[in-house]
């Protein structure tokens, strides 16, 4: 027992100084930015983190250890005193430190490896001298706080060594409060944020009414200051964990962009401009066109930076001061003329029903879902089969549906992800008051990125609609009994699945099509990134209508992780990556073959 | 304002042209037409009206920002109502840093050109040619002409003036010209496309569909895979949503899947007929004609039958 000793006691204050300055610091960061941060955020916070702990991915579990380190560390400390009285309680600790301690020190490992593997990436990217030295930085001051938690939590074993435990406690504590009490609010804040929510600068129904002052819109990020606090917290919360990098398939495929230089880029141009600093004097125009919105960087992270917030402002900067090439506007100008982003006469879009009875809201309105096509398996000729696929099932199910046909315009993502936030809004208002006049309450859609804009950002403009992704469906109508693959059907051959972004990781609908798969086909294999951890095809953020420089393509990636599993075929649930691994299956000569869920599960009937 | 129309091109059939334009325009505005000449007068300008050779420049064949700075320093001196210039992609510098130097305004590719009082008014496409839009612009005002649309008049040679516009430096020194390289495609003004896709089975069997694009009188495309995925032609061969969008007379497509990706750029194509070893592969539904084969078999019949007309 120290409690008389004079140094023991300075360390003791020193050490509630620091706890407190971190508190302080958190508080402020909080209060700065509107962020909440209450009793209710930090437990629905907690509850977040044990689903993603039941996950059991270990780069999840070291992220964990070093936030649990850090916090049973600090809990030691202030308890410190207490201690010799209650010494079940120290023993706890003891116990709790040892995974604890093996955690951080893979964690410190696993830093060294994503040093080596940013600073490649520089490299590649010839990022400047400056930027590298501050983000070697801040991956110094993270390994050391790594470091620090790790050396404090083995000193819990040696009592004699308080006072030494202590000051490396007060060394950890004001990193940690002048580093990490930003992006501890900004997870506090962001992390159930869905992937889906898109930032909407303006809403067209109040501009056109005159509800918003038109001129007082700003669109799209021209300079600093367009950002706003939120977005302003998003990028300057990053402390180069690499998380994103990692995961970002734009990075994999060699393209000019890797989610964290470039908010980092962002947000050192703010510190170092002010808010009239231009960003694109440090971001790339085909660094921003790279993106693939999949998302991964954002669900990946472990201090919730929302990346797409501050890609898809400065694509609309980019859309408007007219930085697009020639395929860019020609899809803008097709949606605008001909309400699809291809050019085909819209009137030709329910062409592929034909003969099949198939019947358009207007002549059966009274249906009960309608089914919304979608622009490539309306005019795409191989997609088509996907559409025709799915009305066979319905129709063997007794589902009443029907299709708007040449009355669907395009639903407006690509328009969206491309930073064109008017035309977006324009054909979203202009389906949602066809959807409302015909009174329609359920939907079925077969592209995950109809879907998710239907389901998830429709509502906003005045659409609610019940919206269902066709495996989704499928999958109901299986267990219902109301369709049924006969034993004999079964195809005898091995499939593996492949997640869209859009329907997975945005959406969170992984387990419907695994089970239709059971149901249909012998021999479902598993790729290693799968479900939410899906990889891109290549195809999202509107990235099948251009092309950007890159080493080699996401969709050649992915088909090399769909060939390792051995599968014979590669199954979809969104038609541009069936698209794109149609191309990729026969560029590889894999000999494999693509289809849809739906496809398969029409051939079982 | 002197009361002159001025008009200009690098081209001597498109000069006749754009003065008749001048001409017209003149007569709303009640000036004289003149025709401008860069460094020397060219025998071929022939139209009627005044001419006025701005020396200054040896020859008439300067680059744009040098004949721009030669009209603004001639312009700025002699006052026209208005200048109209040819809208060759030479022109249209000329045109767009013209007014820039001067600080009024340009009509672009217009056509139907006349004065009504004080401002310079005529039509030109919009909307990728759905409308006609009228559009019309204060006095004195620059306008570049849509070329073909206006008839050259030809007469004998009138009266030269000369204005001395001085030394201008061009900003950019030509070193070399070269042709392009033989062997490079203008797919949107092929009439008879061959492209070539997957069916196709290594790079080594692309000259045997050069051979046959040659005999048709036509250009070889292919599809995505060939030029972005596996680089066996230059992507200006890329036909497609993120490649070339062609309208040729006839497109025979030779081992192409027909993705939307691929027919996006060739849906417009008058005739469309199709070779691939799959039947149920989607370009036969965006074909007129279909061949259920293998281009290697139908390729070399094809190239049989056509020897055999000859």
């Amino acid at each position: 027992m120290a409690g008389l000793d004079v140094g023991y006691l300075a360390v003791y204050l020193l050490s509630l100084a620091s706890v407190a300055v971190f508190g302080y610091a958190i508080l402020w960061h909080a209060r700065r930015t509107s962020t909440s941060i209450g009793p209710g955020r930090l437990l629905g916070l907690g509850e977040d983190e044990a689903r993603r702990l039941a996950s059991g991915d270990p780069v999840f579990l070291m992220h964990l250890s070093i936030a649990v380190g850090i916090g049973l560390s600090i809990a030691n400390a202030i308890l410190d005193p207490v201690m010799p009285y209650v010494p079940l309680l120290k023993d706890a600790f003891l116990v709790l430190s040892v995974p604890l301690i093996v955690g951080l020190v893979a964690a410190f490992v696993w830093r060294i490896q994503v040093y080596f593997r940013s600073k490649g990436v520089e490299r590649e990217f010839k990022s400047t001298a400056s930027f590298t030295s501050a983000s070697t930085f801040l991956q110094l001051i993270l390994m050391l706080a790594v470091a620090l938690t790790a050396s404090e939590l083995a000193l819990f074993w040696f009592p004699s060594l308080v006072i030494a435990s202590g000051l490396v406690g007060v060394v950890r504590n004001s990193l940690v409060a002048v580093y990490y009490s930003r992006p501890s609010v900004n997870l506090v804040g962001n992390f159930d944020r869905p992937l889906s929510a898109v930032r909407t600068p303006f809403n067209l129904a109040d501009v056109m009414s005159g509800k918003t002052d038109a001129s007082a819109i700003s669109i799209g990020a021209g300079k600093i200051s367009d950002f706003d606090t939120s977005q302003r917290l998003t990028f300057d919360s990053c402390v180069e964990i690499g998380a994103c990098e990692a995961a970002c398939p734009a990075t994999a495929a060699g393209r000019p962009l890797s989610p964290r230089v470039l908010v980092r880029k962002v947000s050192l141009l703010a510190r170092e401009g002010g808010g009239s600093a231009d960003p694109f004097t440090t971001v790339g125009e085909d660094e921003l066109w790279s993106c693939t919105s999949c998302g991964a960087c954002m669900s990946s992270c472990p201090v919730s930076v929302k990346h797409l917030d501050v890609i898809y402002d400065l694509r609309r900067g980019l859309v408007a001061k007219g930085k697009l090439d020639k395929e860019k506007s020609a899809m803008l100008e097709n949606l605008a003329q001909n309400q699809n982003p291809y050019g085909f006469k819209n009137a030709t879009r329910g062409d592929w029903a034909r003969g099949l009875g198939v019947d358009t809201l207007a002549t059966n309105p009274k249906a009960e879902y309608l089914y919304w096509v979608g622009c490539l398996s309306s005019f795409d000729q191989r997609a088509q089969r996907i559409a025709r696929a799915l009305s066979k099932i319905l129709k063997q199910a007794g589902v009443s549906f029907a299709i708007l046909g040449a009355e669907e315009f395009c639903v407006g993502d690509p328009a969206r992800r491309l930073g064109e936030e008017g035309r977006y809004q324009e054909l979203a208002y202009q389906n949602i008051e066809k959807l409302n006049s015909y009174g329609v309450k359920k939907i079925i859609a077969t592209c995950p990125h109809c879907f998710n804009a239907l389901k998830n950002e429709y509502p906003q403009f005045g659409g609610r609609y019940e919206v269902v992704h066709h495996t989704q469906l499928i999958s109901d109508l299986i267990k219902a009994g109301r369709i049924r693959v006969p034993a004999e059907k079964i195809q005898k051959i091995s499939v593996t699945l492949h997640d869209a972004c859009y329907a997975s990781r945005y959406n969170n609908v992984f387990d419907e099509p695994r089970e239709i798969l059971g149901a249909s086909v012998s021999d479902v294999r598993e790729m290693g990134r799968r479900k939410e951890k899906t990889f891109c095809c290549g195809a999202g953020g509107s990235n099948y209508w251009y092309k950007v420089p890159q080493q080699r393509s996401i969709a050649g990636i992915r088909t090399e992780e769909a060939q390792k599993t051995g599968a014979k075929a590669i199954a979809t649930e969104c038609p541009f990556c069936l698209s794109m691994f149609d191309d990729t299956t026969k560029v590889m000569n894999t000999g494999m073959d693509v289809r849809d869920v739906a496809e398969i599960v029409a051939e079982c009937l | 304002m002197s009361g002159a129309v001025w008009s200009y091109s690098e081209n001597e059939s498109v000069s006749n042209e754009v003065a008749s334009a001048a001409a017209d325009v003149a007569k709303g505005a009640s000036a004289e037409p003149v025709v401008l000449e860069i460094g020397a007068v060219r025998a071929g300008v022939r139209a009627p009206g005044a001419k006025l050779l701005l020396k200054g420049p040896a020859t008439s064949d300067v680059p744009p920002e040098v004949a721009a700075e030669a009209i603004a320093k001639a312009s700025k001196q002699l006052q026209p109502a208005a200048i109209l210039i040819g809208a060759t992609r030479y022109g249209r510098e000329i045109a767009s840093r013209l007014a820039v130097k001067l600080t009024v305004g340009c009509l672009s590719e217009v056509s139907k050109l006349s004065a009504d009082g004080n401002a310079l008014a005529g039509e030109r496409n919009a909307f990728a040619g759905k409308v006609v839009a009228k559009v019309s612009c204060a006095l004195p005002a620059i306008a570049t002409v849509k070329v073909g649309y206006y008839a050259a008049v030809e007469s004998a040679g009138t009266a030269v003036t000369e204005s001395d516009v001085g030394q201008v430096n061009p900003l950019v020194k030509v070193v070399s010209r070269e042709k392009k390289a033989a062997g490079a495609v203008d797919l949107r003004s092929a009439k008879v496309i061959v492209s070539a896709g997957r069916g196709v089975k290594k790079k080594e069997d692309l000259p045997m569909l050069e051979e046959l694009a040659r005999e048709m009188h036509g250009a070889l495309g292919c599809s995505r895979p060939l030029s972005s995925d596996l680089g066996w032609l230059p992507e200006e061969h890329h036909i497609g949503l993120t490649g070339v969008t062609v309208k040729p007379d006839l497109y025979l497509a030779l081992g192409i899947s027909g993705q939307l990706q691929h027919t996006a750029g060739m849906k417009d194509s008058k005739v469309v007929a199709a070779v691939n070893t799959d039947k149920d592969a989607p370009i036969f539904q965006a074909s007129d004609y279909g061949i259920v084969g293998d281009l290697y078999q139908i390729v070399p019949a094809i190239r049989k039958a056509l020897a055999s007309r000859r």
